[in-house]
């Protein structure tokens, strides 16, 4: 049991840095990006989707492109690209000034992840079967209400369970960010292991956040796939559920 | 599709696979034979190296971020290092009658690699410091300050490190010396007003920042930051004169007496012989001589 | 009301409707029978423009669906227009088509709040009112999935009749359900026929189609092979391949 002695980790270090400010500060970077970026993603993924499945070739050829664009290209490029490339052609000062490394970051993960998203939300629609929209259709709806209305919120329940890979992705992939001078967890935590030489339990802290925080949303996706399921034979149970049942009662949730 | 077509199809699918697997294997094989062989006229200074336990495999393992010019870069287009630093290793090695290969290695990461024995030695414009010395031993081999990148013209009066840097936007890499300098800073002269530093994992990252107007100014090794002034093409301009010019060293695990020992006495022989001197001269960099 | 002239459409290669005539007057109950294969539902879907059609015309009270004449060649028309038209008709489908994330009542009213921009009040009694009269009362606030196959084709009908069309299409209606329910929805479409309401069904009930159709015609291969009135159609037919036909299923 000699190796035991050979393992050099202080956990006090894990303690005292667990709850550090400059640790909680960069979680906060972290979902604060991570959540702007994965909103514009799903708007424009849909907004892309859509435009994918149109029959005008012109609408679809456009989303294709840019679907196959972002798609192509490593993240950390598109940062690059979008941070210092585009500093470096324009030159303005306005821009300059506007243009900081956080918006361009969450906006570069935002276009980058609406690629993604697009490809989902497209598969969700495909998914409705094409009865519906032969119903909404001599009903008298255009193609864009049938979408809104009958298409989309049908397709949401296939659309949930990829997108929140996606979101638990993002939450880590916001670490590439430090290619353009961003702190967020991952990196707040490797500043800190340089400075203190105290490597393995900065990156521990790292981890362990990490993991609470995928933790959270795993639980919560849970939860809104149970709530999107209408058929009460399909729903799906979750922890939550299943410790409301234990606690006494459901009364229909 | 027929099961027979599809099966087939499978079954080169898998073929196409394994031999790609095949490839990558015998790819990364030959990764590790890149080195050089010292030249046949350098003849060992009779240093004994039949004691040192990392030397036995013949080969001197070195350690070092490649991306701080002019001590340690990739030749432009090639994925051949050079750099002052690079030639100081190859002449100890050759002197230590080994050949001598370079594992690029991110500067924040050297330190740690190097105490798990990933190689046997760190070169890479380390600045011997206190809490560095609590990880490893060094061998000083140079010494050397740091320098101040600004815009050409100076706009904001950067004097050196002091109050002129306060409220303003530096662009540094990561685990470095000069972070602890504005970290100092900003609990001292700047504690009203904070130097807001960002980091990077490579200076010439940091470098680029400045270029594109993310921050004020760049702080770096004194030769580095005259390099990246030098390369900008008159956009860029470095603050004389350096600052608090410090001994750097040649880093070398806790453990391993031996082979610091014979580094030393390498050392010692090629500044006997002059080359260290030659060496310096070529990278017109007389003034970071060892005091 | 009704008129199509010379009806062609093609998939790929396969040629599925060969040249389409027919006239349906105002009030009139047309039952559509034939073999599977014959077009008969390809040729529904054409009427409402969820198919285009290759050659020929079809009106629907006048107006061309889905299309405009321009400089006397067809012009496919903007999708505003199309669907305007496609709102004067109504289509009830085999598998129902329920919009399942809505209730009964809200399958009913959804049309009416988007397409004609009904205020809330009164399209909820309009549906109330639909579902009244296919007798799902009770089953305002019940989903799809809560309702039986009977049940879900009598909302579909409440839904369709929600737009006030002036013609209805029924593409086999009744084949998806089990024997018990397929009377339940029969009735629906009976009274709905007495009421007046221009019809073109495609089906296999027979009774029904006895019963109620003013005119039945025989589709087989793309073509209208024969029509008349159901009794002289069932017990007198003059086409040889009705004969075949109608001794297989009578």
């Amino acid at each position: 049991m000699d190796w035991l002695l050979a393992i050099r980790f202080d956990l006090d270090t894990v303690g005292d840095f667990l709850f550090d400010p400059i640790i909680l500060r960069a979680m906060r970077q972290t979902l604060q990006i991570a959540a702007l970026a994965m909103v514009l993603g799903v708007v424009l993924g849909v907004v892309l989707a859509v435009m994918r499945v149109s029959r005008n070739p012109i609408v679809s050829g456009l989303a294709g492109v840019y679907v196959w664009f972002w798609r192509a290209t490593p993240v950390v490029l598109q940062l690059l690209i979008m941070y210092f490339g585009l500093r470096q052609l324009i030159e303005d000062d306005l821009f300059r000034d506007n243009w900081t490394r956080w918006r361009a970051a969450v906006i570069t993960f935002g276009l980058n992840e609406a690629a993604y998203m697009a490809e989902i939300v497209r598969g969700g629609i495909l998914s409705v079967e094409s009865g519906q929209m032969d119903a909404a259709k001599s009903l008298g709806m255009t193609n864009l209400q049938a979408m809104r209305r009958v298409i989309l919120p049908q397709a949401l329940r296939v659309v949930v369970p990829p997108t929140g890979n996606e979101l638990i992705a993002m939450l880590k992939n916001t670490s590439v960010a430090f290619a353009i001078g961003v702190v967020e967890l991952m990196n707040a935590a490797k500043i800190q292991a340089a400075q203190s030489f105290k490597v393995m339990e900065m990156y521990t802290v790292a981890a362990f956040w990490y993991l609470v925080l995928v933790s959270i949303f795993s639980l919560l996706q849970a939860e809104l796939e149970r709530a999107l399921t209408i058929s009460e034979r399909e729903r799906p149970e979750t922890l939550f559920s299943r410790a409301l049942t234990l606690m006494g009662g459901r009364r229909g949730i | 599709m027929s099961p027979r077509s599809l099966s087939r199809i499978s079954l080169l699918v898998f073929v196409a696979l394994a031999l790609a697997a095949v490839l990558a294997f015998a790819a990364c094989k030959d990764d590790k034979k890149e080195g050089t062989t010292p030249p046949a006229d350098q003849t060992p200074a009779g240093i004994d190296i039949s004691g040192v336990p990392e030397l036995q495999d013949g080969v001197l393992n070195v350690g070092s971020d490649i991306a701080y010019a002019p001590f340690e870069f990739y030749i432009e287009g090639t994925e051949t290092e050079d750099g002052l630093d690079i030639d100081i290793a190859k002449a100890i090695a050759a002197e230590l009658g080994v050949d001598i290969e370079f594992i690029n290695t991110g500067f924040d990461g050297l330190i740690p690699a190097l105490q798990s024995a990933e190689f046997d030695i760190l070169v890479s414009a380390m600045t011997i410091r206190p809490d560095r010395e609590d990880q490893i031993d060094f061998v000083p081999y140079i010494t050397v300050g740091t320098g101040i990148v600004v815009p050409a013209g100076n706009p904001d009066n950067i004097t050196g490190l002091d109050e002129s840097l306060c409220g303003l936007t530096l662009a540094v890499q990561v685990a470095t010396i000069q972070v602890t300098f504005l970290e100092d800073l900003n609990e001292g002269a700047c504690a009203d007003n904070n130097v807001d530093i960002v980091t990077f994992d490579t200076n010439p990252l940091a470098v680029e920042d400045l270029r594109t107007g993310g921050s004020d100014a760049n702080f770096s090794d004194f030769p580095v930051a005259a390099e990246d002034a030098a390369q900008s093409d008159g956009e860029l301009e470095v603050v004389e004169p350096q600052i608090d010019p410090e001994p750097y060293g040649i880093g070398v695990d806790k453990g391993s007496t031996e082979l610091k020992g014979v580094i030393a006495d390498a050392l010692q022989a090629i500044r006997d012989s002059g080359e260290y001197d030659q060496i310096l001269a070529k990278w017109e960099l007389e003034g970071v001589a060892l005091q | 009301m009704f008129r199509a002239v010379d009806v062609h459409k093609r998939f790929g290669r396969l040629e599925v409707l060969r040249g389409v005539d027919m006239d349906v007057a105002r009030g009139e109950v047309v039952v559509v029978i034939g073999p599977s294969g014959s077009g008969k539902t390809t040729f529904l879907r054409c009427i409402n423009h969820l198919e285009r059609v290759d050659g020929g015309k079809i009106y629907v009270d006048g107006e061309l669906v889905g299309y405009r004449e321009k400089n006397g060649r067809l012009v496919e028309d903007r999708e505003a227009e199309v669907a305007r038209k496609r709102a004067a008709i109504g289509m009830v489908f085999q598998r129902f088509n329920l919009f399942p994330h809505l209730t009964a009542l809200g399958n009913v009213v959804e049309a009416p709040l988007r397409v004609k921009k009904l205020p809330r009040r009164e399209a909820d009694e309009l549906g109330r009112g639909l579902l009244q009269k296919v007798g799902l009362a009770e089953k305002l606030n019940a989903y799809p999935s809560q309702l039986s196959g009977g049940q879900q084709q009598r909302v579909a009908i409440a839904r369709a009749l929600a737009m006030q069309p002036k013609l209805m299409l029924f593409d086999e209606a009744t084949s998806a359900l089990d024997p018990e329910l397929v009377g339940e929805v029969l009735e629906v479409m009976k009274s709905l026929a007495r009421e007046g309401m221009t019809m073109i069904v495609v089906s296999h009930e027979m009774g029904f189609a006895r019963e109620v159709a003013d005119r039945i015609v025989f589709m087989d291969e793309g073509v209208i092979m024969e029509e008349g009135p159901p009794e002289e159609l069932f017990t007198r037919p003059l086409q040889p391949r009705t004969q075949a036909f109608l001794s297989k299923i009578l």
